[in-house]
């Protein structure tokens, strides 16, 4: 009887530090291009939804003593949800997502190893999640009649390989940029750009190889450049 | 074989390598062959975006130049199969190994041709 109890508290234990690991993602919309914005963090802000599938949105690079990886993806989808007024820079929230079969080196075999179970295991885990909770040290940069460009700290958690690790993105840039004629040409409504450079390490997120720290480094980096708009796609 | 046929066959496998290792360099000395990839290309076309900020006075991307370049490569060594496969390595490595092959067989033709006239002089001597 006493072993049946022990059990039972083992799985609770098991399911409830597994729920915890995971933070609840936002899902995709119905036609897919974007995800679905938490009620409360819509009503709170000015939604911008990340444009996916146009120029590349991610960079990242592994330096090893061997070999020299390169590889980018533009098929991130996501948001970010701007302050009002003079506090857009402080976004209340934001989520994207990266999937990882969506990342190309240039070399066919590599993009399926990289999404294969050996490393980022697409199958298991097909997106690799951030999730902005918090800006912080907004500072203004740039201002003028077209757009007002901010730095800013970014923190929130990164999700990888089923592992969520806090994150924070020290020196990123946020630029927002009004509607007008010049841009309706290439992007409708109101624009903003996120770009910034970070670095992770993949033993850190439960992924380690053979080849870790001779043909790929353990620390990748990464550079993010992303373009919003307040129309959803 | 004759000696003339067996110039002509390292020729050949001197040229093979000569002509792997033009194509390597003239394709821009990566260590991986690879192919031009759709994804990678539509990628980096300027779709505008970054023009509209950069237009507007927003620098802080004027400097982000790093891109994977879509291209075709004749590498060093292969990177997967099929096409892929082709390489110095794979293109030439056939060609070393065949002339290492001949020079060998070569050497051994000439020891064995040797060793006849070696016994008949020993012979002589004896008697």
């Amino acid at each position: 009887m006493r072993r049946i109890a022990l059990i039972g508290l083992a799985a609770g234990f098991i399911a409830v530090s597994t729920a915890v690991a995971a933070p609840p993602f936002a899902t995709r919309s119905d036609n897919g291009k974007t995800l679905r914005v938490p009620a409360a963090e819509s009503s709170a802000g000015k939604v911008y939804y990340a444009l996916s599938g146009k120029d590349r949105q991610i960079y990242f690079e592994s330096d090893a003593p061997l070999e020299d990886i390169k590889g980018q993806s533009n098929q991130v989808v996501g948001y970010a949800v701007a302050g009002r007024g003079s506090d857009e820079a402080s976004l209340i929230g934001g989520e994207w997502h990266l999937p990882v079969d969506s990342m190309r080196t240039g070399i066919k075999l590599r993009d399926e190893h990289l999404a294969g179970g050996d490393w980022l295991n697409a199958k298991s885990f097909p997106n690799i999640v951030f999730q902005i909770h918090e800006v912080r040290d907004v500072r203004s940069v740039k201002k003028t009649a077209a757009f007002r460009s901010y730095s800013a700290t970014l923190v929130g958690e990164m999700t990888v390989h089923g592992v969520t690790s806090p994150i924070e993105i020290s020196g990123a840039t946020l630029t927002f940029l009004d509607a007008s004629k010049a841009t309706a040409s290439v992007a409708p409504g109101d624009l903003l750009s996120i770009r910034a450079s970070l670095s992770v390490t993949l033993s850190e997120f439960g992924i380690s190889h053979p080849v870790i720290g001779n043909k790929v480094a353990d620390e990748i980096a990464i550079d993010v450049s992303l373009f919003l708009s307040t129309v959803s796609p | 074989m004759t000696s003339r046929k067996r110039t002509m066959a390292y020729g050949v496998c001197g040229l093979a390598v000569v002509a792997s290792l033009a194509a390597f360099a003239a394709t821009g000395a990566k260590p991986y062959s690879r192919h031009e990839d759709e994804a990678l290309s539509a990628m980096n076309e300027e779709s505008g975006l970054g023009d509209l900020f950069s237009d507007a006075g927003d620098v802080s991307g004027a400097d982000e130049a790093a891109i994977v370049p879509s291209v075709y490569a004749f590498g060093l060594l292969p990177s997967g199969p099929g096409i892929d496969s082709l390489s110095v390595a794979t293109f030439s490595g056939p060609a070393v190994a065949a002339a290492a092959g001949l020079f060998l067989l070569g050497r051994r033709k000439k020891k064995q041709e040797k060793m006849p006239a070696a016994a008949t002089q020993a012979a002589a001597e004896a008697g």
